[in-house]
Formats: structure tokens, C-alpha cells, sequence
């Protein structure tokens, strides 16, 4: 094994080293290309091609196919001036991008966004100020329903097999679902909240923790309908982290205020004249669902970034030459396992937090303390 | 910058769809999970406790067997005794009513001899004067010629006929 490594690292050396130096000698041509049209069609731009991927779009592209592409257009929703406009994505696929009054924009400004046309003076067709409020079914939005879709069978079969088995242990589906909904329900619920207030929680954290890991966990997969990278839309956690906001303030108590603003325990100089704790206090009941969100944000999108860099190899080794392109592979494929495997545990942990936190927020809101009935320090 | 930019489509339509699956897992799947799940807890809870509790019986209960062994080992000991002592008064009574019985008997065996050889002696008096009688009959007849010869004889009869 150790020799075969070290075989396999030497002779991946080599090919950089000739591959840097003569780069031609082991370039292979696809026949019948010419060498320049190569060039110019597969210039490889990583970056371009991570960010096409982890954006949201309003086509669900699946793979090439002789050189066209396989995609799914999704219907485009828009409401400009006051009328609601439905149509296929797919009448965007004209050289213009246009449709109607509306263009699907491949350039900056408002790059990927369908923007509204009107009649410049001098007669020509030109960006209109106002953007139309898009309520298309992006890949975003059609990735969160196959995933939510996933989750209510998922939990037909669950639903169906805790009533037709009774109280006898759960079988199938249901018993690979109880520990975990059973780990929510004891560590994450009843923990930050005890029993009393947690059973009032725990249909909507249960619901955010399944939500929030399937999200994750299908962005994983690599195929069609499922890959997309629905936790790490900041549009998506916004909503989320809105909700646990919503739900904070909603049942916030008199002690939880109190809290905010006369802080016991700390000097009465930092209160007044100049309010700079309760000042903080408050800040911080706007910043912590605003880190929720960002938080399960960032960590899926640099999780799809890290695989998508690690795929990426292979193409730009590919194009530097093909033999160094296929000497990279292996390298590839074992980073990209690591990576897969490790987004596999961040969607758990991620769904975890997310909950974990939401749970905490609403004991600070509710001024429960495990363990005791009354807040303070 | 488009990346961290959210876009009113998105954030309407997860609204929506998180809210759909919300209410549809809070209404038609949680009740039901927690309900199992909570009817399997008590379930588990109660036939611990009643496992708890027959192991409680079960001790209690031996230890009772244990009692009523020894009670009935006791009272086996007592019974037995009784019974032996019960045994000894019956033979002593029954040896002291044999040795009653016994001396009745021979009392009355004794009456009975004494009787016997009063009437046997009755009898063999009476039967000696028959003879007595009868040899003086015959005496008389033979010596009848003799008067002083009888007389003599009479006497001496009567003398060797001493009761």
C-alpha cells in the first residue's frame, strides 16, 4: 500500500513537471476539434462555475449531453405593475434572453435576475428602473419542495408504522427516525426548556431541525432533484431565523425585558446616564437571530464551495493536460469523499445548532432556567 | 453580493412551504408520534415498576414460606410430642386397666373357688353321712345279732369320723 502511494506520488510529479515544462507532449486533442476552439470553449473558470452552482436559478440544470445542456425550466412568477406574469423559463433561451417585456440578465448589473424592458426616447428597449417582484419557482424554491415533499412521505411511513405497531418498538423508517427525533426531544427541547414548555415547542423545533437537516442533507447529494443548495440560500435561513425571532418576542415575559434592560448584576453606571448595556442588551436580541442566519448560511455554502473546489481539480488539471487531469483524480475523489463525508456530519450539527439555539432563545425568552424556575445570576 | 442578497420569491415561498409542513407534521404526525411514544414510555415505566414490585412480593412471600415452614416444623415437633405422650397415657392406662381387670378376675376366680369348695365340701359331707349311713345300714345289718358289739361299733364309727 505505502509503495503504491509513493508510486502513485512520484509518478503525479512527474507529469506536472512535464506537463509545466513542454505542456503538448502528453496534450491530447479531441479529434476533429480544432486546437484553438478548445481553447476557447473549455476555459475553465472555476470560480465562475462554484458560484453558478451554489446561486439560485431559474432553471434546474442537470448535466450536458452531447455538448447540449439537460436542464428543467421552472416556471417564472412575476407581479410588475400591478399584473401577475407566468411563463416556462424556458422562452428565455432565445440569444437576447427576452421575453415579452422581461430579459433573464447574463451580465452585471442584476446578473441572473429577470429584469423589466421599456421603450428608451430613442426608441430602443433599455432597463427599466423598477425590478418586477420575482415570485418564480426557482431551483431553490423546487429543491425545498422535493425536499419537504421527501419529508411528508418520509413521515406518512412514520405516521403509518407508530400506528399500525402500537406500543410495541418501532420498525423500519420509524426506527431509524425515533433516536433522532427522540435526541431533539430530550437533548435539544426538553433541555433548554424542560417538559412543561417544551411540549408547547416542540412541534415547530422538531419541524425546524427535520426541515433544516433534509435541506442539508439532499444539498448533498449530487444528482437530480436533489443537490441544490437550499440551506445555504440566505433567503432561505432569513425565514427561518425570522420565525425564531417571531417566536422569541412572542413569548417573551416581563423577566426577559427586565433582563434586557436593568441587567442585575451589572453597576448602575453602565445603565445611566448613558444606557450602554441595555443598549447592548438590545442589540443583542436583534443579532442573535441574525448570526442564526448567517451561520447555517455560510457553513452550507463554504461546505458546497469545498466539494465543488475539489471537482473543480480535475478540470483544471484537465485542461492543462489530459493525462494530468486523470493523475489528479484519485487525489480528487479522496478529498471530495473527505468533504462529502464531513458535510454529511456539518447538515446534522448545523440542524442541530440551528435548533439548539432557537430552543435556548425562547428559555431566555420565557426566563427559564433549567434546573431552576427563576432567572437571574 | 448576490450571494448574501435575499430575493422576495424565496423568502415567500419558504414562508410558505415551511409554514404547509409545520402545520401538517404539528397537526397529523407529532400527536401521533408523541402519543406512541409517550404510551410506550408509561408502558415501560409501569412494567418496570410491576417487575418492582412481584420481585417485592416474591421475597415477601418466601419469607412467609420460610415462616410457615419453621411453624410447621414447630408445630410437627409438638404434634409428635403430644402424640407420644398421648401413646405413653394410653398404655399406662391401659396397662393399670388390664392390671384392674386382671385382679377382678382373679378376686372373682378366687370367690368362685372359694365357693366351689364349700359346696364340694357341702357335698362330700353330705355324701360322707350317705356312706357313713350306708356302712352303718351294713354294720347293723351284719351285726345286729350283737347288740354290745354295735354299740362298739357305732362308737368307733362316729369316733374315726372326725370333721
Amino acid at each position: 500500500m505505502k509503495r503504491l502511494v509513493f508510486r502513485y506520488i512520484s509518478v503525479f510529479l512527474l507529469l506536472v513537471a512535464v506537463a509545466g515544462s513542454g505542456k503538448g507532449i502528453l496534450y491530447a486533442q479531441p479529434s476533429g476539434m480544432p486546437a484553438e476552439d478548445i481553447h476557447q470553449e473549455e476555459s475553465f473558470n472555476a470560480g465562475e462555475m462554484i458560484l453558478d452552482h451554489i446561486t439560485d436559478k431559474h432553471s434546474w440544470h442537470i448535466c450536458d449531453w452531447r455538448g447540449k445542456a439537460v436542464e428543467v425550466h421552472l416556471p417564472v412568477i412575476l407581479l410588475y405593475e400591478g399584473r401577475l406574469h407566468c411563463f416556462s423559463s424556458a422562452r428565455f433561451e432565445n440569444p437576447t434572453h427576452t421575453y415579452g417585456r422581461f430579459q433573464l440578465r447574463k451580465d452585471a448589473p442584476h446578473k441572473g435576475k429577470i429584469v423589466a424592458l421599456e421603450a428608451g426616447e430613442d426608441g430602443q428597449l433599455r432597463m427599466a428602473e423598477k425590478l418586477p417582484w420575482d415570485f418564480s419557482i426557482t431551483k431553490t424554491v423546487a429543491a425545498m419542495m422535493v425536499s419537504t415533499l421527501f419529508l411528508i412521505v418520509l413521515f406518512v411511513f412514520i405516521v403509518r408504522n407508530y400506528k399500525r405497531r402500537g406500543e410495541k418498538a418501532p420498525k423500519g423508517v420509524a426506527a431509524l427516525f425515533e433516536p433522532v427525533y427522540l435526541f431533539v426531544r430530550d437533548e435539544v427541547v426538553y433541555a433548554n426548556l424542560g417538559k412543561k414548555h417544551g411540549d408547547k415547542y416542540l412541534p415547530y423545533l422538531a419541524t425546524l431541525f427535520f426541515f433544516i437537516f433534509l435541506g442539508n442533507f439532499l444539498g448533498i447529494v449530487p444528482f437530480f432533484p436533489f443537490g441544490a443548495n437550499i440551506t445555504g440560500n440566505i433567503s432561505v435561513t432569513l425565514v427561518l431565523a425570522l420565525l425564531t425571532f417571531l417566536i422569541t418576542m412572542g413569548s417573551s415575559t416581563k423577566a426577559y425585558w427586565k433582563h434586557t434592560f436593568n441587567t442585575p448584576g451589572v453597576p448602575m453606571w453602565m445603565k445611566f446616564p448613558v444606557p450602554l448595556m441595555p443598549a447592548i442588551e438590545l442589540m443583542e436580541v436583534f443579532t442573535k437571530p441574525f448570526v442564526l442566519m448567517i451561520r447555517l448560511f455560510a457553513n452550507m455554502t463554504a461546505g458546497h464551495i469545498i466539494i465543488l473546489g475539489f471537482v473543480s481539480l480535475v478540470l483544471i488539471f484537465g485542461q492543462q493536460s489530459v493525462a494530468l487531469g486523470w493523475a489528479v483524480s484519485p487525489l480528487t475523489i479522496i478529498f471530495g469523499l473527505f468533504a462529502d463525508a464531513l458535510e454529511l456530519l456539518v447538515s446534522f450539527i448545523q440542524a442541530y445548532i440551528f435548533t439548539m439555539l432557537s430552543a435556548n432563545y425562547f428559555a431566555g425568552a420565557l426566563a427559564y432556567e433549567p434546573g431552576g424556575s427563576a432567572h437571574g445570576h | 453580493m448576490e450571494l448574501v442578497m435575499p430575493g422576495v420569491g424565496v423568502l415567500f415561498w419558504t414562508c410558505l412551504i415551511f409554514l404547509i409542513l409545520f402545520l401538517l407534521l404539528k397537526k397529523w404526525a407529532f400527536p401521533v408520534i408523541n402519543g406512541m411514544i409517550r404510551k410506550r414510555e408509561e408502558k415501560i415505566s409501569s412494567a418496570l415498576e410491576e417487575a418492582e414490585n412481584t420481585r417485592k412480593e416474591m421475597a415477601e412471600l418466601q419469607a412467609r414460606n420460610s415462616e410457615m415452614l419453621a411453624e410447621a416444623r414447630s408445630e410437627k415437633e409438638k404434634i409428635i410430642g403430644q402424640a407420644k405422650e398421648f401413646r405413653r397415657q394410653i398404655e399406662d392406662s391401659s396397662r393399670q386397666k388390664a392390671k384392674e381387670e386382671y385382679d377382678r378376675i382373679m378376686q372373682s376366680a378366687r370367690a368362685d373357688i372359694e365357693r366351689e369348695k364349700q359346696a364340694a365340701l357341702e357335698e362330700l359331707r353330705v355324701s360322707v353321712a350317705n356312706i357313713a349311713l350306708d356302712m352303718a345300714e351294713k354294720v347293723i345289718d351284719s351285726e345286729l345279732s350283737d347288740r354290745a358289739k354295735q354299740k362298739e361299733l357305732v362308737e368307733k364309727g362316729l369316733k374315726d369320723l372326725k370333721l
